[in-house]
């Protein structure tokens, strides 16, 4: 069976209580007669050196109330009583006799000038005293002390009376005393199991000043520590699931860019692949060798760009480290080739660049700007395209626009890799796929939608100071 | 053989003389005593030990002034004023006491304050506080005290006297004793209660004493003669 700490201190603290009750009663019951005659031994003493002047006679006010009641003083000079005082228990016929009982008596205890014996006669306690001035001057004291028999019964019906309310005081300070030790424990029981089951949902308060509040201190500290502690694993547990998400979407990429690739390049080795068999067998126009062999070696530069421009997506990652910054104004710079095939294509392109730094390495930023307005050179429909770039609640915005459309099938997959909106356009279908990527990298957003007749691109890139690492 | 027959003859004859002479000596022979001896006292017994007949000093003696005596002799060596007059009073009464109930000092002193009280009422001898606590002192004392003293003839004497004796007198008492000792060393003795002056005059120069010798124990015998009831 299981007793609670409550249960157990209460009884404890009861039995203990109580015993204490009993031994102090015991030690009172047998010791009181014997205090009580040794106390009025002692004030006996005391009034015997006090009591006698320097002359030998008494003093006027004798220090005799500290004595018993029944008390004699006789001074003797030569064997002849010359004074006395208190009750009158002792005649001069009983000198001599009192003497000789005192010294006849083998208990007679002797300190210095005095002499004295107790004795109990028919339950009456009698302390003979005999006080030594010099040669025949003597101070005889008679002390009786009435019968202590009826103590005990007295103390027995006052311990009984007594013991009623010491027993009612005992049982509540035993409550409280228990209660005041088991609560705070109970409570840390309790809070100990909530931190086991890794509920850290409260802080235990008691209001103690005691030991008790070291220990809540130290409990409270331990699940800081363990409630940060377990919040910072489920933090990393959830990373590590996006982690492995994101790096199953990019497997997912990766599979279909490779796809993409296998596709792009096997129509122009199928078209060359023809080309040259044609050429081999000088069978109808492919008789003109020149004509054709300069055909298969434009599939060929194709392919090579297309290969350098994969090899460089594939780059991108690489090239982004922790602190990277680049101020807007970099763009001018690094635009200046794109603004010459403006000039070239006759469009009319307007740059707009803000202050502001972008959390991003400068190569990358200027190519996502670079591609952005060469796509937009390319399709505008008034040959006109600009490019913003600036800061917008805390984060760094680059619009490009142009005159033109988008159908929504090209909304949808403009960021694809080898996507072209019109083959008729020269491109190679993987600038705005780069420009994806980048947005991806630097954990930045992109969009591309229809505004009153004007195709926009919207780039949001975090400023400097907000850089994360995707 | 031969010799040691003559060795056993020997050792008996050496025997045979050895025995006449001790035992003659023995028939005659009385120690001779010095009056500047001292004299043993027993705390135990509470009396002087081994006093002879020819020992002048029972002229003196009693057990009153034996014990006073002995108690002064031992406080001597002590060095302590614990022999009051309160105490001296009570050895006389508790000496006086044992001459009227012929109980000796030992008895008396070994009994309780109540029955020395009540003997000593017998005797009409009146007890005062003073003697009382006086005797629970001395039986303290006496319980505490070394077993024996050994005390002087001259103390005794100036006990019994109650005062000091001048050189002649000690010289008169020596004299005394050496003279009854000498008539103890051949057997014969004198009863000096009985003994007039005369009587120890002639004996004193029949005996070959000097003139100054005669005067000086004929003094020994009055001052002995001062303590005779």
């Amino acid at each position: 069976m299981k007793i609670g700490l409550f249960w157990k201190t209460f009884l404890l603290l009861i039995m203990a209580f109580s015993l204490l009750f009993f031994a102090g009663f015991w030690y009172l019951r047998e010791n009181f007669a014997d205090r009580y005659v040794e106390r009025n031994i002692e004030a006996v003493k005391t009034a015997i050196l006090d009591f006698v002047l320097e002359d030998g006679t008494f003093a006027e006010s004798p220090l005799i109330e500290g004595v018993s009641s029944e008390t004699q003083f006789l001074r003797l000079r030569n064997n002849v009583v010359v004074d006395r005082y208190g009750t009158t228990a002792l005649g001069d016929a009983e000198v001599l006799p009192f003497v000789i009982a005192l010294y006849d008596n083998d208990q007679r205890i002797v300190e210095g000038s005095l002499v004295y014996v107790v004795t109990l006669v028919q339950d009456v306690t009698q302390v003979s005293y005999l006080y030594r001035y010099g040669a025949s001057d003597y101070l005889l004291v008679l002390t009786r002390i009435q019968s202590l028999q009826n103590i005990d019964a007295v103390l027995n019906e006052v311990a009984i009376a007594v013991s009623v309310v010491v027993f009612m005081m005992i049982f509540l300070l035993s409550f409280f005393i228990s209660r005041h030790v088991s609560s705070p424990i109970r409570k840390l029981a309790q809070y100990a199991k909530r931190i086991a089951k890794l509920q850290f949902d409260e802080t235990l308060i008691l209001k103690r000043s005691d030991e008790f509040r070291d220990l809540i201190g130290s409990l409270n500290e331990m699940a800081f520590y363990l409630r940060t502690s377990f919040l910072e694993l489920e933090h990393a547990n959830l990373r590590l699931k996006d982690d492995i998400a994101f790096e199953q979407r990019q497997e997912a990429k990766k599979r279909q860019l490779i796809q993409t690739i296998n596709h792009e390049l096997r129509t122009p080795i199928s078209i060359m692949r023809g080309m040259v068999e044609g050429m081999l067998d000088g069978v109808g126009r492919y008789k003109n060798k020149e004509v054709y062999l300069s055909e298969v070696l434009k599939q060929i530069d194709d392919i090579d760009q297309k290969t350098k421009d994969l090899t460089y997506t594939m780059r991108l990652e690489d090239m982004v480290r922790k602190d990277d910054r680049c101020a807007l104004k970099t763009l001018e710079e690094s635009l200046s080739a794109t603004m010459e095939f403006a000039k070239q294509k006759k469009v009319k392109a307007t740059l707009s660049i803000g202050e502001g730094t972008a959390a991003l390495p400068c190569e990358l930023l200027g190519i996502l700007a670079a591609n952005l307005l060469k796509n937009a050179i390319l399709y505008t429909q008034d040959q006109t395209a600009s490019l913003a770039a600036f800061v917008e609640d805390e984060t760094i915005v680059i619009f490009v626009r142009n005159k033109g459309t988008l159908s929504e099938e090209d909304q949808a997959n403009l960021f694809r890799p080898y996507y072209r909106a019109d083959r008729s356009i020269e491109g190679s279908g993987l600038g705005l796929f780069i420009v994806g990527r980048i947005c991806e990298i630097c954990g930045g957003e992109k969009r591309m939608y229809n505004d009153n007749g004007d195709v926009v691109a919207k780039i949001v890139l975090p400023k400097a100071s907000d850089i994360t690492l995707t | 053989m031969k010799r040691f027959v003559r060795i056993l003859a020997s050792g008996v004859l050496l025997a045979m003389v050895l025995i006449a002479v001790f035992g003659c000596s023995a028939q005659t022979y009385e120690n001779p005593l010095l009056f500047d001896e001292p004299i043993v006292y027993s705390f135990q017994t509470m009396r002087l030990e081994q006093i002879q007949n020819h020992d002048i000093v029972r002229y003196a003696s009693s057990p009153a002034t034996d014990l006073i005596t002995a108690i002064q002799t031992h406080l001597v060596e002590t060095n302590s004023t614990w022999l009051d007059a309160s105490k001296i009073q009570l050895i006389v009464k508790l000496g006086e006491l044992s001459e009227a109930s012929g109980v000796g000092l030992k008895t008396l002193t070994a009994k309780s304050g109540s029955e020395f009280n009540a003997l000593a009422l017998e005797a009409g001898i009146t007890l005062t506080i003073d003697d009382i606590i006086a005797f629970a002192n001395l039986k303290d004392w006496l319980t505490a005290a070394d077993s024996r003293v050994f005390v002087t003839r001259i103390a005794l004497f100036e006990a019994a006297m109650g005062r000091t004796l001048t050189s002649e007198e000690a010289e008169g008492l020596s004299d005394l004793q050496a003279y009854l000792s000498d008539l103890a060393r051949y057997g014969e003795s004198v009863q000096l209660e009985t003994m007039e002056e005369a009587e120890l005059r002639t004996s004193l120069e029949e005996r070959g004493y000097s003139e100054g010798k005669v005067a000086s124990a004929i003094m020994g015998y009055q001052l002995v003669k001062d303590l005779m009831p």
